[in-house]
């Protein structure tokens, strides 16, 4: 996708919250307070458009916590680019930083 | 419970996807779903379904589908299936063949007990008016033989009930061992003799249950309902006592309910919703295409029983009540795709189109063509879908003569 590509205000969010949170779909939901529904399509066509990428974490580690593995997705060099380009049109997504956990299942 | 069903939700869900994207798309959900608060999680798993649709719309077709023929299959082996269950499960095969009602059974309502014994006709039964309580349901004293009438069979007991199709779904939570349970009804023992299915003909009156006893048992002044077999031309029963007052009651015929005629009724009535929810129009082809109007006859044709008897399978394991919402928007949603498949369809040898790739900007909606353009992987056209449909735009088939089959 372009540099120059103009991210919509939920997208722009939802790689800001990925870039500066912990990287996976429910902390994305927190950061932002958009709904399940909205987030992870959103981050399908941000990985269809190679602005982010997904990796499975390793059984080991989510084993030896006791909790099932994570998918985990990161910013690419064009995500980074366009995040950039989108700080620039709506400000206001540098604020967004991710919340501590307080509470589980 | 409450985390089953929400795995539930993510199984429905799952289904939308396809079946190679399926498992890590649910691995995915679930691992997540594991750190949402529990008060979260069932709008969390409703969100599974938007993305599911998502990964849906945005997936090409199954190569299985592509082909016509194998597309044909897919849908004539879901017809079989829907089908072979229908015959198989028994509360869908007794609303699509009820047992054959006998001859000429009519309803009498607001009848005295003592009327109904001085009935001139060969065979009647009376129940009365739900007046008994057996725990949380009402019950009715009726005649021993008023389930012989309809032909349905009771188990041998001293005090035989028959409960309803809904009090068995909604007092004791669908057991079933039910059958033979004793129960206590008006402080007497009663063994539950039968469950009549929901869609027997509908006895007049709201008795959840009906107690089975000897007519003598019924009380002096009893009023209620009588069912009785007459001369099919009766329309009325006339009684003449002995004090010389003459009662007449009228007769009403007892239908079995033609259920099949219901539900091809509710399809149709389905079909004109199709308007709002997708175009009627199938494009602009130069040339007939007699196979194309075939294959879609084809397609109609399997969709039906699918949808019908698909509904008819699940809901009748899940939730009857809703059966006739389901297949409503079973059949809209059924419709919907039949169209759209054949939108997207080659016209000469309707396998899907592929490829499909933006053609214009968005920005010049009114001054040039934009939209998207489909092409046929054997060569035969290209197909210009516009992105918004006007009366001088319309989707349009472009066929490719023989010069062009060098890049095929």
């Amino acid at each position: 996708m372009a540099a120059e590509t103009k991210l919509s205000h939920t997208a722009a969010m939802i790689l800001q919250a990925i870039h500066t949170g912990d990287g996976y779909g429910f902390s994305v939901m927190e950061m932002t307070g958009l709904p399940s529904g909205t987030v992870y399509p959103a981050m399908r066509r941000l990985e269809r458009d190679e602005l982010i990428h997904s990796q499975w974490e390793k059984a080991s580690i989510a084993q030896a916590e006791r909790r099932p593995a994570r998918k985990y997705y990161k910013l690419t060099r064009a995500g980074k680019v366009a995040l950039e380009a989108s700080r620039k049109r709506y400000p206001l997504i540098s604020k967004l930083t991710p919340t501590a956990e307080v509470e589980r299942a | 419970m409450r985390n089953r069903l929400h795995l539930a939700l993510l199984h429905g869900a799952a289904l939308l996807v396809r079946a190679q994207d399926r498992g890590e798309w649910l691995a995915e959900w679930r691992a997540e779903l594991w750190y949402v608060w529990p008060r979260l999680r069932t709008r969390f798993c409703l969100g599974a379904f938007g993305d599911a649709f998502w990964l849906r719309r945005h997936s090409p077709a199954p190569v299985r589908l592509q082909s016509p023929w194998q597309c044909l299959g897919v849908l004539a082996a879901l017809a079989g299936m829907s089908l072979m269950f229908a015959f198989r499960l028994s509360l869908p095969r007794e609303m699509l063949f009820p047992r054959p009602l006998p001859a000429h059974l009519v309803t009498i309502s607001g009848i005295p007990v003592d009327d109904y014994r001085q009935l001139p006709v060969p065979a009647a039964a009376f129940y009365g008016a739900a007046e008994l309580r057996g725990g949380n349901f009402t019950v009715s004293l009726a005649s021993r033989n008023l389930f012989d009438l309809l032909n349905v069979p009771i188990a041998p007991a001293a005090y035989p009930l028959v409960i309803t199709g809904g009090t068995w779904r909604d007092r004791f939570g669908s057991d079933p061992h039910i059958v033979g349970r004793t129960l206590t009804v008006a402080g007497r023992p009663a063994q539950v003799a039968a469950i009549l299915a929901d869609p027997e003909w509908r006895l007049p009156g709201s008795a959840d249950a009906w107690l089975l006893v000897d007519d003598r048992r019924i009380e002096v002044g009893t009023r209620g309902y009588v069912l009785a077999g007459v001369n099919s031309s009766k329309r009325d029963i006339t009684i003449q006592h002995s004090d010389g007052s003459v009662h007449r009651f009228v007769c009403v015929p007892l239908a079995a309910p033609r259920l099949l005629a219901v539900l091809l009724w509710m399809m149709v009535v389905s079909a004109t919703v199709l308007p709002a929810v997708t175009s009627l129009s199938l494009g602009e082809y130069p040339d007939k295409h007699t196979r194309r109007w075939i294959f879609l006859a084809a397609k109609f044709a399997l969709v039906l029983p699918i949808v019908l008897f698909g509904t008819l399978d699940v809901f009748s394991l899940i939730a009857i009540h809703l059966q006739p919402h389901a297949l409503f928007v079973g059949s809209v949603i059924g419709f919907r795709w039949v169209l759209i498949d054949q939108r997207r369809r080659c016209p000469v040898c309707l396998r899907v189109l592929t490829n499909p790739t933006p053609i214009g900007e968005p920005s010049r909606t009114l001054l040039e063509w934009y939209g998207a353009e489909l092409v046929c992987t054997r060569g035969h056209g290209l197909l210009h879908v516009p992105e918004i449909r006007n009366s001088y735009s319309e989707q349009r088939w472009l066929r490719l003569d023989s010069s062009w089959s060098s890049l095929f």
